[in-house]
This record gives structure tokens, C-alpha cells and sequence, in this order.
């Protein structure tokens, strides 16, 4: 036993070395790309909650990363916030927006969520379309450059920092939540409404904080993307977001915190790595897509799993 | 084995050889010149990506009469997409990674105004080759270079025009939504307002991907306008053309850059459709006269399967431009050297375009003006004011 | 302007009606709902295009062959792809629909995705007058050709063993097994069936869509929309819910405002769920414990 908790520390530990050191490795470009991943594994994780966890089949992953993209921009931009409080404002807009979105969620099941999901993000877009003086509406919103502490942060190296410890900070507490009451009545409602009801407790309370949490985590990753552009558009956030958020969830694992971080690496490498061949890129992403449904079931996470079980991370729903 | 590490050591003696000495410069070498090109090479924006089709064709032509100055161009391509977010990245990989000397690139605007900041911070010398946003170069940045008319110099001359026709006073405008109808949009309102002390008398929006555009059309008959003014990408302008003659409605039609008659008349298929549509353009002439004959020469030999369309040869003035000042900046070759020749470039009549090209130090918006192009008696022709009898 | 807005939104909206029909057929008798199927409608338009200006066949046979085309591209998806993922959760089946969707738009764009390409109209007729409404022939080609479907479909769902099959192999594949129906076989018919419905939609669209890779994906969010204003599941409520779209739009777009036509669809989709969810002629789902 002691054996396992030892090779899982200095695991951490080299991990944690691992990627405070990388930054001596990468160019302007791939650190740039680096940070796009982590702000992705953010957003599938917080995505993944809403499908792996709660089971609940909701398009709104680019709802909520835009709403928190907008918070930034606005904020900063037209109210001058400092960051801090921006990026916190991402997270409580994004927050919000994800338990206006849980209402509809209690009247509807399955397709016709992810149906009304769907519009109510497209709807939002085009609000951000037609509402130039706050959004700037199709232009786009610059984003200021970021000072934390009177340092500024514009070097792609330096947001990485930034970002790795929002990341990590962010994952700690959502690893603490998911063990918590709050994580089992999750699991609980995911797995069979009527006899979580039947215990007493209010699934519709736990679709609705759901919803809440997963708005306010990919609302955060939506203000750290906003940093990284430097720039909001509302084209950012369309159907093409939507659908990329979810192979990352499928393709990664549902339900898992590694797989939602190896999911977001392969996705976000994949395109990067295919430059050279850009007409093959739509191709190549429907192959992995379709190969992971159809051989991998439970995604990378699940190949991980098999292929080296003492990495073996308890799945969320285990 | 043996053999594999010998091969191996001179694939690296090979590979290490081959890289020259490296000049003061990056980019530079004794023979080549690197040039990186942003544009999108994938997805639905790859109908945007054209104009990098004259650009290739041209920097191919001259590779071919002898190089600059001792050296041939070799063009570095990244796709972006048409995004921001893989435009940013598509441009870093071009200044850090693929260590080029200069960047001629960007078809659409966001993506460019998303990179302006790496550009600036860089301070590589940057060519547009399509992004008509009037934010590209106004405010003025030292190594930022826009070769075309942009939105606003296209705004003003499509309203403009549109006065000029005899007794005009009601102007309709119909836009797109989005990034690029919006940057044609809001000039053209101005302009109105401004010069004209108007107001459009209907201001509707016809959004990419529609097929339909009987709720606009019946809209502007009911509004009794004297010209419409379509600020659509050429499918959707095609379309509206097909069902304004389906309702029956004659008004006068001005399309904004980037779309041809020709296309249109081929996408609605009937034979009088484009007698009321006139095209901003910035080319020297109609695409099957012969002021364009040698560029539509140019691009056939190198590119055989391409069309000629409009887009193709929007960039060819800014990749004159370039070769012009390269040439200037002579054999020892530094990006500065370089972005000075581009600011003496005075009146360059580049052939392609109808309007010479100019860079100041303080001005690097380079055209700043076009011409509508009308069937007039059969032919298609370039017109600074309305023609007489239509 | 009113009787325009309507004829013009009847005339739109047996598109959508089609696209909804051809996803609702497949839904009921599958449970699955195709979210690539506007990718369908792209696949059969080009397949017509190829048949005709590169094979050189008359548009009759083109048409035709798109069609079987079409329904072989449905059955090789169904039973390549579909049918592995029989025990899949709704979410997954919903991606490998859209992966499909993706590959054929992927494969369209390597041919031609520099292009939007114009298609000869069925035929070359000047419009008709009524009055003041003026309908042109490809109008009462794309709603007479829908009505007819759409009769046809009804009728055999309703009338025949056919759609007994149906409604037993989607409520219980295990019990229609036992009683003797060879339900794979059924699913895969069904899926070529509603290809093929998809290439017959996109053959009547593409003169006046344009042709390009992206031209299906307006006609899904319509199509969900008429769906859900319908009745999810319900044959003839995806009809009237796809005339109704047609016709929501073009009002929206002439009496209120040209910037909500395409966000429309949309709005009546919010509308519906939170209203009534089951839409217009659906019915309670009713769930076992």
C-alpha cells in the first residue's frame, strides 16, 4: 500500500516539476500552444462535469466560455477592472449563466437539451452581436494587456504561469467537490433520478448547482482565453467551439479528470501538429473522432486505465 | 547498424552544411528570401483564401525572371483558419518558429486585427494581402502595410457612386452581421451622414448562409430606394441579385469588393441578371479585357485549374509593392532597409490595380481609391460615375 | 406583402418540413437523431452535381442515381459505424453522427472547397403571377415534391406493417426480435431510406441553395426547430413544425426585423420547451420507473 502512495507522490512530484520546468523547452509558439491546452483541459473538465458526471447532455460549453470571455473584456475594457477581479467576474457571470441555463434543463430530457442548449447559446451569441455598445458587437473587444502586483503579464511564458496556477487551483477544489456530498448527489442524480429523490434529497437542486459549477469553471477558462487573444469576437464562440469542446470531453473520457486533460492535449496538438497537410484537418479530426467512438469507449482515459493501471485515478463515478 | 549511424552522421553533416550563414538578418540567406503567409487553408473560410493564389503566382513569376537581387523567394504557408485564436498561432509559428523575414499575409480582418499586437511586438514588416478593416492601418503602425482599398475607402466610393446617380436620394443598405459586413457597414452609414446629411432609408442585415432574401427585398420595395447598396459576400449578393429579378425589382445594385459580374451572372443563370449590378473594384479593368490579360496569363500558368475571379488578383499590387521595395533595399538586406523602401514607394502603378500605390511614413493605407465595374452595351467596363442611360 | 412573406415561407419551409421528416423517420425508428443529416442533403446534391456535368447523365437519372447512392451511404453507415455502437449512451451516438458529418463535409471540401457552385434549375420556367404573389417553378417543384413524400410516408407509417415494425423495433428491439423481426436488418433499411430521403431533399434544394460543403448546416437548426414545434417524434408535426418555420421567418424577417430570421428558428425553439415541451402534437413521454 505504502508502495503505491510512494510511486503516486513522486509521481506528483515529477509532474509538478514537469510543468513548472517547461517553459525552458518551448519557442513563442509552442508555449502559446501549451497555454491553449491548458485553457482547454480547463474547459473540458469543467464541461465534463455537466456530461460525465451528471449524465446531463448539454451544448453549452461554448455558451459559457464566451459568457466568461465577454465578463473579461467588458470588464476590464469598458468598467477597468484589474485582473484579478475580472477573472473572478468570468467565473461568477459564467457561474450564473450556467444556473439560468439549469432551469430549462429540470423541464426537458436528452435531445430536446441538447436542442434548447444549443439555441439558448446561439441566442446569446447573437446577443453579443447586436449589442455594440457594450460588446463592440462583431468587431470584437480588445482585451488590455494584464499587470498582476505591477508585473505585467504579455509574454506567452508569463501567462503560462498565470494560468497553470489558476488551472491547478481550479482542478484542487473541483477534485474536493466531486468527494464531497455535493459530488455523490451528483453521481446520484446521474445514475437514477427517482431514487435519488426517493431518498429525500432534490435532484433538480443538484442538476441546477451542476450546471452552475460546470458554467463557473468553463467561465473561467473563458476569461484566461480571453487573456490569451487578447481579443473577444462573438464568431469565437459558434458551433465549431461547441463541437470542439465536446470531442475533447468523448475523446478524453467522460467523467475523468486525466482523460479531460489528455483529451484537450490530442485536440489541441492534433491541428497544430497537421499544419502542413491543412486540407486533411477536418478528415483527420472525424477519423480520431470516430475511431475513439468506436474502439474507445471510455476515451483516453480508458486506454490509460488498461495500459497502466497503477496510474489508475479513481473514475468520478467509481 | 554500422551503416545506419553513417547514414544518420550525414544526414546531419548534410542537414548542417546546407544551413548557409545565416545574415545579420532573419530570414535572409544568400539565395533565398523567407516570406510568411497567413490565410485560411481549411474549413468553410477556404472560399476567402484566393487572393493568395495571385500573391504565389506572382512571387513565382519573378522567381523565375532571376530573384532580387541574387535571391528567389521561397514562401513559408500557415493556415489560419480564419480564426483568431489559430491565426495568433499561425503567425508565431511564422516569426519564432519558421524565422521568416517578413510576413505578406491575412484575407480576413479579425484575424489580423487578433495578430496586430504579435506583429507590432515583433516588429516584422507585415504586407496584407486581403483584410479590408480600416483599423489594419489607421492607426498608423510602423511595419504594418495595407496594399488594398480598405472599408472605408470602399464605403466612401460605393456612397459616393450611388449620389452620383441623377436624383438619388434614397439609399438602402443590406449587410452582413458579421466581422466583415459590419467593417463595410459602418463606413458606408457614415459617409452618407457626413457628405450627404442622409440616413439610409432601410438598413437590413442578410446573413451568411441565407437563400433566401424575399422578407429584404420586399421590404426595400416597399421602401421606394433609389439604390441598394449590398454589403454580402459574392454567393449571398448572387442570391439576392436571383431574387430581386424574381420579384421583379430593377433598382440599381452595388456590390462591394471582392465580387464579379461575371460570377454573379453564372450563379443566378439568366442572361440579363447583372444589366443593374455594379462591383467596387480595385483592378485596372474588366477580368476579360486587356488590362488584366497578362495577370489572368500569369496566374493560368502557375495555378491552370484556378478560375479567374476578382479575389484571386486583390493582392497581386501589395506583392508588387514588396518585390519593388526588396529590390530598392538592395543585396544587403535588413528588415529596416526594408520597411524604409516600402515608405518611399510614391505612385507605383503596378498594372494590376487602377490606382498607383503609395506609402508615406505617416500613411500605409496605400490605395485610396476604386471603380465600380457595369455591363455598359455588352461589355464590362470600370466607371468613376454613373453612366449615362442606366 | 403578406401573401408573399407566406407563399415564400410555405415554399422554404417544405425544406425544412423534408429535412425534419427525414430525421423524424429515423428517430422513430431508431431513437437516434442524426445531426449530420444536413450533410446528407450536401452529399446528394453533389452526387447529382458530379453525375451530371462530370459523368454527363441527364438530370432525371442523376437525380435517381443520387438517390441510390445515398441509400447505399446510409446502409454502409449503419452498418459499419451504427450498428457497433448499439449500447452507446445517446451522447456518444450523437458525436459519431456528427463525426460522419464532418467526414463527408471534409471529403467535400477537398473537391471543391474553393468553390459554391451554381446547379442547373429542374426546370426553366419564367415565375408565375398570382395577383400580387409571384411563385417560381422551382418553388412548386420543392413543395409539390415534398408534399408527395410526405403523403407517401405518412401513409405507410400509419397504414402499414411497415410502421408497425417501426414503433415496435424502437420501443423494444428485444421483444420485435422475439417475435420473429429481423430488426438489424430493419435499422439498416431505415438509415439507407432516410439517406436517400436526404439526397432527395438536397437535389430540390441546390439550385437554390448554391452548392458548397457548409450548405446543410443552415437546414439542420431549421429542421430541429421544426421538430420541436411539432412534437419530437411525430411525422406530421415535423412537417407542419417545418411549414411553420418557413413561414415564422419570413414574417419575422418582413414585420419585425432582417437581423432575426436566422435566430428564429431558435427563438421558437426556447419558446416551445418552455411552454410546451411537447410541442404541437407530441405526447408525454412516459417513463418507466
Amino acid at each position: 500500500m505504502s508502495d503505491i502512495v510512494t510511486a503516486r507522490r513522486l509521481t506528483a512530484v515529477a509532474l509538478a516539476m514537469g510543468l513548472i520546468g517547461l517553459p525552458l523547452l518551448t519557442n513563442d509558439y509552442s508555449q502559446y500552444v501549451v497555454n491553449t491546452i491548458l485553457i482547454y483541459s480547463l474547459v473540458t473538465v469543467g464541461f465534463n462535469i455537466l456530461l460525465g458526471y451528471v449524465g446531463q447532455l448539454a451544448f453549452s460549453n461554448a455558451t459559457f466560455f464566451g459568457a466568461g470571455a465577454y465578463a473579461m473584456a467588458i470588464g476590464m475594457s469598458r468598467y477597468g477592472l484589474p485582473f484579478p477581479a475580472a477573472i473572478l467576474l468570468s467565473a461568477v457571470v459564467g457561474g450564473l449563466v450556467g444556473g439560468l441555463v439549469g432551469l430549462p434543463a429540470l423541464r426537458v430530457r436528452r435531445y430536446a437539451l441538447a436542442i434548447v442548449t444549443l439555441a439558448i447559446g446561439e441566442l446569446l451569441r447573437w446577443g453579443y452581436i447586436h449589442t455594440p455598445w457594450l460588446t463592440a458587437g462583431s468587431s470584437g473587444l480588445e482585451v488590455p494587456d494584464i499587470s498582476i502586483l505591477g508585473f505585467a503579464v504579455v509574454e506567452e511564458k508569463h501567462k503560462y504561469f498565470l494560468f497553470l496556477a489558476l488551472t491547478a487551483v481550479t482542478f484542487w477544489i473541483l477534485r474536493n467537490i466531486m468527494r464531497s456530498r455535493l459530488g455523490r448527489g451528483f453521481v446520484a442524480t446521474r445514475d437514477n433520478e427517482l431514487a435519488t429523490a426517493a431518498l429525500g434529497l432534490s435532484p433538480s437542486h443538484y442538476k441546477v448547482a451542476a450546471f452552475a459549477l460546470s458554467g463557473a469553471v468553463v467561465g473561467l477558462a473563458g476569461g484566461m482565453f480571453a487573456v490569451l487573444l487578447g481579443r473577444v469576437e462573438p464568431a469565437s464562440f459558434d458551433l465549431s467551439q461547441l463541437l470542439l469542446g465536446f470531442s475533447m470531453v468523448v475523446v478524453g473520457g467522460l467523467g475523468s479528470l486525466l482523460g479531460s486533460v489528455l483529451g484537450a492535449v490530442l485536440l489541441t496538438a492534433l491541428p497544430e501538429l497537421l499544419r502542413n497537410i491543412p486540407g486533411l484537418e477536418e478528415i483527420a479530426f472525424s477519423v480520431l473522432l470516430i475511431g475513439c467512438l468506436l474502439f474507445l469507449p471510455q476515451g483516453l482515459a480508458g486506454l490509460v486505465r488498461r495500459l497502466l493501471p497503477s496510474l489508475h485515478e479513481k473514475l468520478f463515478w467509481e | 547498424m554500422n551503416r545506419g549511424v553513417w547514414a544518420a552522421l550525414a544526414a546531419i553533416l548534410c542537414s548542417i552544411t546546407q544551413i548557409s550563414p545565416l545574415r545579420a538578418e532573419t530570414g535572409v540567406t544568400d539565395d533565398t528570401i523567407r516570406i510568411g503567409v497567413f490565410a485560411p487553408l481549411s474549413g468553410s473560410a477556404l472560399l476567402f483564401g484566393k487572393g493568395l493564389i495571385g500573391v504565389d503566382a506572382y512571387y513565382r513569376s519573378v522567381n523565375e525572371s532571376g530573384g532580387i537581387n541574387g535571391r528567389k523567394i521561397e514562401l513559408v504557408r500557415e493556415d489560419d483558419g480564419c480564426d483568431p485564436a489559430k491565426g495568433i498561432a499561425a503567425i508565431k509559428k511564422l516569426i519564432g518558429d519558421d524565422n521568416v523575414f517578413m510576413i505578406h499575409g491575412g484575407m480576413c480582418s479579425n484575424v489580423v486585427m487578433a495578430g496586430l499586437p504579435e506583429i507590432t511586438r515583433a516588429g516584422i514588416p507585415y504586407m496584407d494581402i486581403a483584410a479590408a478593416a480600416s483599423q489594419i492601418s489607421n492607426p498608423i503602425r510602423p511595419n504594418v502595410f495595407q496594399p488594398l482599398p480598405n472599408t472605408g475607402v470602399v464605403g466612401r466610393t460605393m456612397i459616393d457612386f450611388a449620389m452620383t446617380k441623377p436624383n438619388a436620394r434614397k439609399i438602402a443598405i443590406v449587410s452582413h452581421s458579421d466581422e466583415w459586413g459590419k467593417s463595410n457597414h459602418d463606413p458606408a452609414v457614415a459617409r452618407l451622414k457626413e457628405k450627404y446629411n442622409l440616413e439610409p432609408v432601410a438598413d437590413l442585415a442578410l446573413e451568411r448562409g441565407s437563400t433566401d432574401a424575399t422578407p429584404q427585398i420586399l421590404k426595400l420595395r416597399n421602401a421606394g430606394a433609389d439604390v441598394i447598396v449590398l454589403l454580402l459576400y459574392p454567393a449571398e449578393a448572387a442570391i439576392f441579385v436571383r431574387d430581386a429579378m424574381k420579384y421583379g425589382v430593377k433598382t440599381p445594385m452595388l456590390c462591394s469588393q471582392g465580387t464579379s459580374l461575371a460570377e454573379i451572372e453564372e450563379r443566378v443563370g439568366t442572361p440579363d441578371a447583372v444589366a443593374n449590378v455594379y462591383t467596387f473594384s480595385a483592378l485596372a479593368g474588366a477580368l476579360d479585357g486587356p488590362e488584366m490579360a497578362p495577370w489572368r496569363d500569369m496566374v493560368a500558368k502557375y495555378f491552370p485549374q484556378q478560375r479567374p475571379e476578382e479575389a484571386v488578383f486583390n493582392g497581386i499590387g501589395g506583392a508588387i509593392a514588396v518585390v519593388d521595395a526588396l529590390k530598392l533595399a538592395g543585396r544587403d538586406l535588413t528588415r529596416e532597409g526594408f520597411i524604409a523602401a516600402l515608405n518611399k514607394t510614391t505612385a507605383l502603378k503596378t498594372g494590376v490595380l487602377s490606382v498607383p500605390i503609395t506609402f508615406t511614413p505617416t500613411e500605409h493605407a496605400g490605395v485610396s481609391s476604386g471603380g465600380m465595374m457595369t455591363l455598359v452595351g455588352g461589355k464590362t467596363v470600370l466607371v468613376a460615375s454613373w453612366p449615362v442611360g442606366k | 406583402m403578406f401573401a408573399q412573406l407566406f407563399i415564400s415561407g410555405l415554399s422554404n419551409g417544405s425544406i425544412y418540413a423534408l429535412a425534419a421528416l427525414g430525421m423524424t423517420v429515423l428517430f422513430r425508428a431508431t431513437t437516434v437523431v442524426n445531426f449530420g443529416f444536413g450533410e446528407m442533403f450536401m452529399a446528394g446534391a453533389f452526387v447529382v452535381y458530379v453525375l451530371l456535368k462530370i459523368v454527363g447523365l441527364s438530370y432525371i437519372v442523376a437525380a435517381l442515381g443520387a438517390c441510390v447512392v445515398l441509400f447505399g451511404l446510409g446502409a454502409v453507415i449503419e452498418l459499419g459505424l451504427m450498428r457497433r455502437m448499439e449500447n452507446a449512451p445517446h451522447l456518444s451516438l450523437a458525436m459519431m453522427t456528427i463525426a460522419i458529418s464532418f467526414l463527408l463535409k471534409g471529403i467535400a471540401r477537398v473537391f471543391w472547397g474553393r468553390e459554391v457552385l451554381p446547379m442547373p434549375p429542374i426546370f426553366n420556367m419564367p415565375p408565375l403571377e398570382f395577383g400580387d404573389v409571384i411563385v417560381t417553378a422551382q418553388d412548386l417543384v420543392i413543395g409539390g415534391a415534398t408534399l408527395a413524400l410526405v403523403i407517401v410516408f405518412l401513409l405507410v407509417f400509419r397504414f402499414s406493417w411497415l410502421g408497425k415494425i417501426a414503433q415496435a423495433a424502437s420501443q423494444t428491439p428485444r421483444g420485435a426480435a422475439l417475435v420473429g423481426l429481423n430488426v438489424p436488418k430493419f435499422r439498416c433499411t431505415i438509415w439507407a431510406v432516410s439517406a436517400a430521403m436526404g439526397a432527395f431533399g438536397g437535389i430540390l434544394v441546390a439550385p437554390v441553395t448554391l452548392l458548397y460543403p457548409d450548405m446543410g448546416g443552415q437546414t439542420l437548426t431549421r429542421a430541429f426547430a421544426a421538430m420541436t414545434l411539432g412534437g419530437f417524434g411525430n411525422l406530421g408535426g415535423a412537417v407542419v413544425g417545418g411549414l411553420a418555420m418557413g413561414v415564422i421567418e419570413q414574417m419575422v424577417g418582413g414585420y419585425v426585423d432582417t437581423s432575426l430570421i436566422d435566430v428564429a428558428g431558435y427563438i421558437v425553439i426556447i419558446a416551445v420547451l418552455l411552454l410546451r415541451p411537447t410541442g404541437l402534437f407530441g405526447r408525454k413521454e412516459l417513463v418507466r420507473v
